[in-house]
C-alpha cells in the first residue's frame, strides 16, 4: 500500500514543499519518476537486445559462458593447450605452468583463450608469429614476476607450448583424473627461450 | 493502461524509508572495496598486443590503455571514491566518481584474451547507486545534514519516505534477473535441450578436472557425479530452470525463498566442481535480496529485550568471595 501522505521532517523549506506538490504521494517529482522509468526501460531494452541478437555490449551481455555442449565439443577426447617451463637447473625438467600468479595480471583462463585464438589462425606463418608473441610475453611476465617476488616458481630457461589430448572412456571415471599430468597425446607447438 | 502504470509505479517507487538502501550502499561499496583491494588493472598497461581483443566499450568510445602511472592514479581515485561511497560522505559525487573510474578499471582487463562476465553486475549496480539518493540514509552526509538542521531550520529537508529508496534495490534485482535469464537462454540457444539431456554436464565435470586440476582449486567430485547418468542431467536441468525462472523472484515474494538460496548453492557447486566462483553475483544476491532494514531493526529490538547489564554488574573492587551463589 502506498501511504496517502508522505511524512517529511519538520521545518521544510520552500523547495521541500514544491517536491510534495509535484510528486503527490511518492516523495519524488514527476520528472524524476519519468526519467528513472525511462532509464529502466532503456536498460531492459539493451539487455533484451543482447539476449535476442546473441551479442555482447559489455557490461550488457548475452552471458554465453558454458553455453556450448561440452559432449559435442570434446567427443571422446579432451584437448587443451598448456605451457610448460624448462628449469634452468640441471637436469632440465619440464614443469606445468599451473599457478594463476605466474603470468599476472594475465590469468590462466585469459592465457588459454589467447593461445587458442592464436592457434586458430589458418595461415601457418601468422599462427606461429601469434603463438610466439603470446608465449614470449608470458615468459617475460613470468621472469619479471619471479624477480619481483610475486610468485615462487623456479627460474626457467624456456617455455614450451604443447597441445595435449586425453582420451575419455569409461575407465576415465575409474581413473578419477589420476592421469591429468600424463595425456594420451602431446604435441609440441612452439618453444621460446630466454634471450 | 492505467492499471499497468499503477503497477509499474507501485513496483518501482513505493515509498519507503532510506535505511534499507543506505545499508545496501554500505555493504555494496564496503564489500567490493575489500574485494577489489588488490585490483591489478594497472599491470595490464604492459601486456602484449597479442592478447588485445577490444570489447565494445573500448572500441566504440576509442578508449586508450593508459600508462602504468596514470592507471595507478585511477586505482587510488576509485578506491577512495568507493570508501567515501561506503561511509556515505559526499555520496552524490563519490558514487559518480566510483562509477566512472570503476567502469574503466573493471572493463580494461576484459580487452585482453578473454571477456569476463563476473564484474558486469558491479558496474551496473555502481551505475544504479550513482543515479540514486543512496546517501540519504545511514551515511555521514545524513549525520551532517542532521547537525545542520539543528542549527538552521531553513535547511533543505529530505522526505522520510520516498520512492527514491525503493527503485535502486529493485533495479539491482532486475539486473540480476536479466543476467541469470540471459545465461539460461544462451544455454538453450547454443545447445538446445541437449545442454540438459546429453552428456554435456558429465563431460563438463570431467573435463574441468583435466583442464584445471593443475591449479588445485576444484574438487575431483566431478568424476564421481559423472558416473551416475541421472545426476548430471538433474544438475543441468536445475541450472537452466532456475536461471530462466529467476525473474519470477521479482514478483513473487514466496518464490524468492526458493530461487535465491538455490542460485547461491548453484554458485557454490559451480565453484567447487567447475571452477569459476562468480563471487560478485553471490555478494550482490545477498546484499540486495536480504531486507537489511528489517534485519537491523530485529537485531536492535533483540538487543533491547536483553536484560540491562547494569543490574547484574558487580561493582568494581567488591569482594564477593564470602557470599553464596543465591546472594549473587
Amino acid at each position: 500500500m502506498i501511504p496517502e501522505k508522505i511524512l517529511y521532517d519538520p521545518g521544510e523549506s520552500s523547495r521541500g514543499q514544491k517536491v510534495i506538490e509535484k510528486s503527490d504521494t511518492l516523495g519524488m517529482t514527476k520528472q524524476r519518476v519519468f526519467l528513472l522509468s525511462f532509464a529502466t526501460v532503456l536498460f531492459m531494452v539493451g539487455s533484451f537486445y543482447d539476449i535476442i541478437t546473441d551479442q555482447e555490449h559489455w557490461p550488457l551481455s548475452n552471458y554465453p559462458m558454458f553455453s556450448g555442449n561440452k559432449a559435442e565439443k570434446h567427443g571422446d577426447g579432451i584437448k587443451a593447450l598448456w605451457l610448460y617451463g624448462v628449469t634452468q637447473e640441471e637436469p632440465h625438467q619440464e614443469i606445468a605452468m599451473t599457478s594463476n600468479n605466474y603470468f599476472k595480471p594475465v590469468s590462466s583462463s585469459k592465457l588459454k583463450k589467447a593461445l587458442r585464438k592464436a592457434n586458430k589462425k589458418r595461415n601457418s606463418e601468422k599462427r606461429e608469429r601469434a603463438l610466439n608473441g603470446v608465449v614470449s610475453d608470458s615468459l617475460e611476465r613470468y621472469e619479471a614476476g619471479r624477480q619481483a617476488g610475486r610468485h615462487n616458481g623456479p627460474p626457467i630457461q624456456a617455455l614450451r607450448l604443447y597441445e595435449m589430448e586425453w582420451d575419455i572412456d569409461d575407465q576415465a571415471f575409474e581413473a578419477r583424473g589420476e592421469d591429468v599430468d600424463e595425456p594420451d597425446q602431446r604435441e609440441l607447438l612452439i618453444e621460446v627461450e630466454q634471450s | 493502461m492505467q492499471a499497468l502504470r499503477e503497477r509499474w509505479v507501485r513496483f518501482w517507487f513505493k515509498p519507503v524509508d532510506p535505511l534499507n538502501l543506505g545499508l545496501c550502499r554500505v555493504l555494496f561499496f564496503g564489500v567490493f572495496f575489500l574485494f577489489y583491494f588488490d585490483q591489478s588493472a594497472r599491470d595490464f598497461s604492459g601486456v602484449s598486443a597479442d592478447f588485445w581483443k577490444p570489447i565494445w566499450l573500448f572500441e566504440t568510445f576509442d578508449l586508450p590503455v593508459f600508462s602504468v602511472a596514470v592507471l595507478a592514479v585511477f586505482v587510488v581515485v576509485w578506491k577512495v571514491s568507493m570508501a567515501l561511497s561506503c561511509i556515505g560522505l559526499f555520496t552524490r559525487v563519490s558514487t559518480v566518481v566510483a562509477l566512472i573510474f570503476g567502469t574503466y578499471l573493471l572493463a580494461l582487463p576484459q580487452n585482453f584474451g578473454k571477456t569476463g562476465h563476473a564484474h558486469t553486475i558491479v558496474v551496473v549496480v555502481m551505475g544504479i547507486m550513482a543515479l540514486s539518493r543512496c546517501g540519504d540514509g545511514f551515511s555521514v552526509d545524513w549525520l551532517i545534514r542532521k547537525a545542520r538542521q539543528r542549527n538552521n531550520t531553513e535547511a533543505i529537508q529530505r522526505p522520510l519516505m520516498s520512492g527514491e529508496y525503493t527503485w535502486p534495490v529493485r533495479a539491482a534485482w532486475l539486473a540480476l534477473a536479466l543476467i541469470y535469464f540471459a545465461a539460461g537462454v544462451s544455454k538453450l540457444r547454443h545447445s538446445g535441450l541437449d545442454w540438459i539431456f546429453s552428456d554435456n554436464m558429465a563431460t563438463l565435470l570431467i573435463s574441468r578436472n583435466y583442464l584445471m586440476n593443475h591449479q588445485g582449486d576444484i574438487a575431483d567430485w566431478g568424476f564421481y557425479i559423472a558416473q551416475y547418468t541421472w545426476l548430471p542431467v538433474l544438475m543441468a536441468a536445475t541450472t537452466v530452470v532456475f536461471e530462466i525462472g529467476y525473474p519470477v523472484a521479482l514478483f513473487s515474494a514466496r518464490s524468492r525463498f526458493v530461487i535465491i538460496p538455490t542460485i547461491l548453492l548453484f554458485h557454490i557447486g559451480n565453484g567447487l566442481l567447475v571452477g569459476p566462483k562468480f563471487y560478485q553475483y553471490m555478494i550482490c544476491n545477498v546484499i540486495f535480496w536480504i531486507p537489511w532494514d528489517r534485519v537491523s531493526r530485529g537485531f536492535a529490538s533483540g538487543l533491547r529485550k536483553l536484560p540491562p547489564l547494569r543490574k547484574h554488574s558487580i561493582p568494581y573492587g567488591k569482594d564477593l568471595s564470602g557470599q553464596n551463589s543465591m546472594q549473587r
